[in-house]
């Protein structure tokens, strides 16, 4: 009977989302009537408050605004231009420079920004328009900036990575350490993409011919040092466990927010105020979520159904790749349709136990469902990114040009998946071998 | 009417604003807080006194008050994928059912938060840090409040959307996406 309006609380949850109720608010109602079902009104009133409370009186999650601050300051610093800037000085006369100079800068500002749709719109603005002058296809310049911006949620630091962390309580630490080599791997499977591409089509990228000196390059990194040594050192930091993740963010924000002030030659000339509207905003939304999420997902661990979902495979005898690819088909028909965090919200509380009980790491489990939601954010019909894409560039593309430029990316974004299956120790050797 | 209820509203998410302001201190806060703590417990081996309690009580100020304001400049999201091809008629219908709905959820998130405070001021409930001690109650106070702002938000958007019909919500909804 429990496992019954579990199963039911699931269905009424996606028709609840689809019918236009706003994603907290569907999972906070489903999982208040479900528990005042299971347990009467008056306790499962009690843990709406303890549920809240014990998510925003939280330190260790003030690292999600710390890492939204860091990208807000990251963006007004100015950072963005001088990476592609460098990395049109360094790789711009490969195949396709153009475009792996945006991936290569794409990765880079969002390990500061962390932001999918921030470094996406970022980076339309910016090289787009030059790719477009330059002659470049118009897919393969759209398409490359919107999966590039995919990257800013899987190399560290990222906030959707801690919000995985926070819905399953894992690693937070763990989990971003986690994401930087397969973020790596993930940039470097992008840039071949473009780099083959243009291979079989040169006419897709014409050539950048302009000679650059040793000097202008070496130039070129003297504005983008000080942040990739950030990042490395935040990264380190976690690795080696000098810091926690939340003195991370807190410490990247600062810096970040130094490096605007020196950009603009005055603190004046750094819209704090705005930077912090934006944060605030950002982490209610995000914090919304989570909390109907663990609502949501008190009812169904107390109605029993991912118990009852985990032993029905274990006892079909449902094979573990069957698994996976049942939730994989699962996480990209759902990514197709919502936000990475509202995904992510939607979904772990009847992914994550069942996962769990079949034995997967929950911190390989979390980069891949990272990963999984990223793709979906690059895929029609909702394929957030690509309207980011198309909103930042005006008449410059069609949504059409970013839809037909995606695929070859999509395919090597199953590449990716690929490797993450058959190689989890890309995933797992930073975190089992750190310190902390 | 129409006018009176626009200015209303308007004065309303003004309110809102200057609580998100209020939040973005508390965050940027929070931020020197964490960083001259971490400064001090690694060069100092000494964290900063009561830093964690004061971190922890901001980010209730940080997270739960700006709630009504994301809702007001449609952060939150909202996916109508099974609605949005309806004629604008049962859009608005569906709309405004969504928000009242909202509205009951927030209402039952503030009485329930009420509850908690409440109680926690009977029983003179504390923080005890290491170095410092003050009462809860006004931290769960402020999650009461930011619950309670954001019922009336939803409130508002549903009486708004009854009032000022499809157009406004094809407004609103570009707005959402905009976010």
């Amino acid at each position: 009977m429990n496992e019954t309006a579990g199963f039911l609380g699931i269905l009424v949850l996606l028709l609840a989302i689809l019918a236009g109720v706003n994603v907290m608010v569907a999972l906070g109602v489903v999982g208040f009537l479900g528990l005042s079902f299971l347990v009467g009104i008056e306790p499962a009133s009690t843990v709406l408050s303890n549920v809240a409370f014990s998510i925003v009186n939280g330190f260790h999650y003030s690292v999600v605004p710390m890492f939204l601050l860091m990208g807000f300051f990251a963006m007004q610093a100015g950072i963005g231009r001088d990476l592609f800037d460098a990395g049109t000085k360094w790789l711009g006369r490969i195949p396709g420079g153009l475009a792996v100079a945006a991936t290569s800068a794409a990765a880079a500002f969002g390990a500061a920004s962390g932001s999918s749709v921030g470094t996406a719109t970022l980076f339309t603005k910016l090289a787009l328009p030059e790719m477009v002058e330059r002659g470049y296809d118009k897919g393969l310049a759209s398409g490359s900036i919107a999966i590039a911006g995919t990257l800013a949620v899987l190399i560290p630091p990222s906030a959707l990575v801690v919000i995985y962390g926070i819905l399953t309580n894992s690693s937070i630490a763990g989990l971003l350490v986690a994401g930087f080599l397969p973020g790596v791997v993930f940039a470097v499977l992008l840039v071949i993409t473009i780099v083959i591409q243009v291979k079989l089509r040169p006419s897709l990228a014409p050539r950048y011919t302009n000679p650059v000196s040793l000097y202008e390059r070496f130039r070129s990194l003297r504005l983008v040092g000080p942040l990739l040594l950030v990042i490395a050192a935040i990264i380190g930091g976690l690795y080696t466990g000098i810091f926690t993740p939340t003195e991370a963010g807190g410490i990247g924000a600062l810096v970040t927010l130094i490096m605007a002030v020196v950009r603009k030659r005055s603190i004046r000339g750094v819209e704090i105020g705005k930077a912090l509207i934006e944060t605030v905003n950002l982490s209610a939304m995000i914090f919304a979520i989570i909390i109907g999420a663990l609502i949501f997902s008190r009812f169904l661990a107390l109605s029993g159904a991912t118990d009852v979902l985990g032993d029905m495979i274990s006892t079909e005898g449902m094979s573990v790749w069957m698994v996976v690819l049942l939730v994989t088909l699962v996480y990209l028909l759902l990514g197709t349709l919502m936000d990475p965090p509202a995904l992510l919200a939607v979904s772990l509380p009847i992914t994550h136990p069942v996962m769990m009980q079949l034995g997967f790491d929950p911190i390989w489990f979390g980069i891949y469902v990272v990963v999984l939601a990223e793709i979906g954010a690059v895929t029609p019909p909702v394929g957030l990114n690509c309207y980011v894409v198309k909103g930042a560039a005006g008449d410059l593309v069609e949504l059409s040009d970013i839809f037909r430029g995606l695929w070859p990316f999509i395919l090597a974004s199953f590449v990716m998946l690929g490797i993450l299956l058959l190689f989890p120790e890309l995933v797992l050797f930073l975190p089992q071998s750190m310190k902390g | 009417m129409r006018e009176s209820f626009l200015s209303f509203y308007e004065r309303y998410t003004r309110i809102l604003y200057y609580l998100a302001f209020l939040a973005g201190l508390a965050t940027f806060i929070i931020m020197c807080l964490i960083d001259a703590s971490a400064l001090t417990r690694k060069f100092l081996n000494w964290p900063l006194p009561g830093s964690v309690e004061i971190t922890e009580a901001l980010m209730v100020v940080g997270i739960i008050l700006p709630m009504a304001y994301a809702q007001a400049t449609r952060y939150h999201l909202r996916v109508p994928l099974l609605t949005n091809h309806l004629p604008l008629r049962f859009q608005q219908v569906f709309h405004v059912v969504a928000m009242f709905i909202g509205f009951l959820f927030f209402a039952a998130m503030t009485w329930s938060a009420f509850s908690f405070t409440y109680e926690s001021f009977r029983i003179d409930e504390h923080v005890w840090g290491a170095n410092v001690r003050f009462p809860l109650y006004p931290v769960k106070g402020v999650m009461c409040l930011g619950f309670l702002m954001l019922a009336i938000q939803f409130l508002l958007d549903t009486v708004k959307i009854l009032i000022f019909g499809p157009e406004e919500f094809a407004e609103n909804e570009l707005g959402s996406l905009g976010a």
